[in-house]
C-alpha cells in the first residue's frame, strides 16, 4: 500500500530524511514510532501529497504522490497532529463540508455523515459546535473527517497525543474496528506504549533513517538475543545463581533486588532452558523463570542505543 | 464541480452570515450609505440652485447626475475600504485555524480553493451592493442618468472589487500571519487607489509646458490603474465625451479632457446625456486601459495564488505568531 525508497528531504541545513525505505502492507495497522524530530511527520507529509520529497520514490495505493496527487488523495484519510475546525459549524456540518470537498454525491452526503458520526461515537453530538466537543470528541471528529470518502488507507500523525486515558482507550478500540473493516493504517507515535497491541506491523524511525520494521513478531524475533529473564529464587540462592550467570556471555545486565534476579538475555529458548537446567542442577531453588517478550519500549531503547554505540 | 457548488463558497457563505456580525454590518452599511446619499443629495439641491435657480427642468438632470457621480464615489470608497478586508484573511485563515492541510489532501484543485474564497467574498460583496441598490438607483428618478451610464459605473466598481478581491487573496496566500496579510493587502488597495493620485500629481507637474494645466493631449501614465479615474471615464461617458458639468466627477474630467487634447471646456454647458459625444475621442479612453491592467492584476494574482496554494509544497512554510517569535 505504501513504498518509499530512499526518501530525502531536507530542510534548509538540515537533513530531515536521509534515505528513508519504508514498506506498509495492504491491511496493516503499521505503528511508526520514533523520538520527537526523527521524521514522523515529515515522512507522512510526503506519503500524504502535502510536501515534496529532494530525492527517493514514493508509491501510495500504485500512485506518486508528487506527481499524481489527486489519486493519492482519493486513496488516503489523513489526520494531523492537530485539530482544524472551522468556527460556527457543528459536527454534522462540519462532515458534511469534508464530504462535499471529498467528492461524495449530494444525495449520499447525510447518510454518510450520520454513519460516521455513529462510528466514531458521535451521533449525539451532530448538532453541536465543534469547539464545544472534548479533545477526545475531536480527535474522534477528525478520524470521521479522514474517513468521509472511504479511504484504503489512513495516515494518523500521532493520534491520540494529549488524549486523556479512556480518550486513548476509545481511539485503540476505533482504530482496532477500522482495522477489522479492512483499512490500511499508519499511525505515528513518539508514545510507544499507545502502538503496543494494536499495531500489525511496525517501523522505527530515527534521525530520518527507519532503523527496523516488519511485522510484529519479526520485530520481536530479530531482538529475541535481548529478552528480559526475571527469576526469583530462595533466600540466600541470588548470590550464587549471580555468580553462575555472569560466567555464561550471553547473561547482561543483571541486576539483584532481594530473591529477584533480573537480566537480559542474549539468546533463544534453549540458551534460555540450558540457564535454567543449570541453575536446578546447582541445587538452587527456582520459583519462578519468567522469560519476557521485548517490549515496543525496549526494542526502541536497543535500536537507540545501538545507533549512540556507534 | 461546478461553479455555483463550490464547496469552499457554501460554507464560507455559510460561516460569514451566521451570527450577528454580518447583519449588524450589512444594517451599518445601508444606514451610512443612505445616510451619505441623503446629504449628497442636500448639497445637489445647493448646488442645482446655485445653477439654475429654483424651478429650472433642467436642475432635475443635473441633481440625477450629480447624485450618481456622488454615489459611485462613495460605492468605489466602499471597494476600496471594504473588499481587502473581506479577502486578505482568506487563505492565512485557513492556515491559523490549521485547516489548511486538510483542504489541500481533499479532491478540490489548488484553483478551486481560490476561486471559492474569492467568490465568497465577492457574493458577500453583492450583497452589500444589492442592499443600498435602491439608494443607488435614486438617480434614475431624476434623469440626467441612463441606465447604461449607471451599468458601466457598477461594472467599474465591480471589476474594482473582483481586482482587489483577488489581490487580496494573494496576499493572503503569502503571508505568515493575518496581520500582515491585511496590511499587505490595503497597502495594494491604497496605493491604486491613492498612490497613483499622487504620482499623477507629480506627472502633471513634469508634462506641465508652464502655459496651461498640463500639456494637451499627453498620456498621464499614473492614472491609468487608478480605480476612480477608470470609473469615471467609464461611468461618465464611455465612449465620447464633451464639457463637464458642475459635477463630483469634474476634477477627474477635466484631466480625461486634457488627456484627450481638449482644453476649450466651460462648466454647464450640457446636461444632456445624449450630448455626450460632442467631442470626438483622439485616443482610446481610459476605463479601456484600467479595465486591461485590472484583468492583467486579476489572473496573475490568482495564478500566484494558487501557486502557493498547490500541493505538495516543497516546504511547510511556517505561520508567524502573534507575539513574534
Amino acid at each position: 500500500m505504501i513504498e518509499l525508497r530512499s526518501v530525502e528531504k531536507r530542510y534548509g541545513s538540515v537533513m530531515a530524511l536521509r534515505g528513508l525505505d519504508l514498506t506498509v502492507p495492504e491491511g496493516s495497522v503499521f505503528g511508526l514510532i520514533g523520538p520527537n524530530g526523527a521524521g514522523k511527520t515529515t515522512a507522512m507529509l510526503i506519503l500524504s501529497s502535502l510536501l515534496a520529497r529532494d530525492g527517493g520514490s514514493v508509491q501510495v495505493a500504485g500512485a506518486d504522490p508528487q506527481r499524481d496527487p489527486k489519486t493519492v488523495r482519493r486513496h488516503l484519510g489523513y489526520m494531523p497532529d492537530f485539530f482544524g475546525f472551522y468556527e460556527s459549524l457543528n459536527a454534522y456540518e462540519y462532515l458534511e463540508f469534508f464530504a462535499a470537498v471529498q467528492g461524495v454525491p449530494p444525495a449520499r452526503r447525510r447518510g454518510v455523515v450520520l454513519d460516521l458520526l455513529a462510528l466514531v461515537d458521535l451521533s449525539h453530538k451532530a448538532d453541536a459546535d465543534v469547539n464545544t466537543l472534548s479533545r477526545g470528541m475531536k480527535q474522534r471528529l477528525s478520524l470521521a473527517r479522514a474517513l468521509i470518502h472511504d479511504p484504503q488507507l489512513l495516515v494518523l500523525d500521532e493520534p491520540a497525543s494529549g488524549l486523556d486515558p479512556r480518550a486513548r482507550v476509545q481511539l485503540r478500540e476505533l482504530i482496532a474496528e477500522l482495522h477489522r473493516m479492512g483499512k490500511t493504517i499508519l499511525i505515528s507515535s513518539h508514545i510507544l506504549s499507545e502502538l503496543e497491541g494494536i499495531c500489525t506491523h511496525m517501523g522505527v524511525i530515527d534521525e530520518g533513517v527507519v532503523k527496523a520494521q516488519g511485522d510484529m513478531e519479526a520485530i520481536r524475533g530479530a531482538f529475541t538475543g535481548s529478552r528480559r529473564v526475571r527469576v526469583r529464587l530462595a533466600d540466600g540462592d541470588v548470590d550464587r545463581a549471580l555468580d553462575l550467570l555472569g560466567a555464561h556471555p550471553e547473561v547482561a545486565e543483571a541486576s539483584v533486588e532481594r530473591q529477584r534476579l533480573d537480566f537480559v538475555l542474549a539468546g533463544d529458548d534453549d540458551t534460555s532452558a540450558g540457564l535454567l537446567s543449570e541453575l536446578v542442577g546447582a541445587g538452587l531453588t527456582v520459583y519462578e523463570w519468567r522469560v519476557e517478550a521485548a517490549g515496543l519500549e525496549e526494542l526502541f531503547l536497543q535500536l537507540t542505543q545501538e545507533e549512540e554505540a556507534e | 464541480m461546478s461553479f455555483s457548488l463550490n464547496p469552499v463558497l457554501a460554507r464560507e457563505v455559510r460561516e460569514r452570515f451566521r451570527g450577528r456580525r454580518a447583519p449588524l454590518f450589512v444594517t451599518l452599511w445601508v444606514l451610512g450609505v443612505g445616510l451619505i446619499g441623503y446629504l449628497v443629495y442636500v448639497i445637489a439641491q445647493y448646488a442645482a440652485q446655485d445653477a439654475f435657480g429654483l424651478g429650472q427642468a433642467v436642475a432635475g438632470g443635473y441633481m440625477g447626475r450629480f447624485i450618481y457621480e456622488g454615489m459611485l464615489f462613495l460605492l468605489m470608497t466602499g471597494v476600496v475600504m471594504i473588499v481587502p478586508g473581506l479577502t486578505s484573511l482568506s487563505i492565512i485563515g485557513e492556515r491559523e485555524r490549521q485547516t489548511f492541510h486538510l483542504l489541500q489532501v481533499t479532491q478540490l484543485s489548488a484553483l478551486q480553493i481560490v476561486l471559492g474564497k474569492l467568490w465568497s467574498s465577492m457574493s458577500y460583496f453583492l450583497l452589500l451592493l444589492v442592499a443600498v441598490a435602491p439608494v443607488v438607483a435614486v438617480p434614475l428618478l431624476f434623469g440626467g442618468v441612463r441606465i447604461t451610464d449607471l451599468l458601466a459605473g457598477l461594472g467599474m466598481v465591480l471589476l474594482t472589487a473582483v481586482m482587489l478581491g483577488s489581490v487580496g487573496i494573494w496576499a493572503s496566500s503569502r503571508a505568515r500571519s493575518s496581520r500582515g496579510a491585511v496590511a499587505a493587502a490595503y497597502t495594494w488597495s491604497f496605493v491604486l487607489a491613492f498612490i497613483t493620485l499622487a504620482a499623477m500629481a507629480g506627472e502633471l507637474l513634469l508634462v506641465h509646458d508652464g502655459t496651461g494645466f498640463p500639456a494637451q493631449g499627453r498620456e498621464i501614465v499614473s492614472v491609468l490603474p487608478n480605480p476612480y479615474v477608470g470609473m469615471v471615464s467609464a461611468a461618465v461617458h464611455p465612449l465620447g465625451t464633451d464639457g463637464v458639468s458642475g459635477t463630483p466627477f469634474d476634477i477627474v474630467e477635466v484631466l480625461l479632457l486634457q488627456r484627450q487634447g481638449y482644453d476649450a471646456f466651460g462648466f454647464g454647458v450640457d446636461l444632456g446625456p445624449d450630448a455626450a459625444r460632442a467631442l470626438p475621442l483622439r485616443r482610446p479612453p481610459v476605463w479601456m486601459f484600467t479595465v486591461g491592467i485590472y484583468l492583467v492584476i486579476v489572473v496573475g494574482a490568482l495564478w500566484g495564488a494558487t501557486r502557493r496554494v498547490t500541493a505538495p509544497a516543497s516546504r511547510i512554510r511556517p505561520l508567524r505568531r502573534a507575539n513574534g517569535t
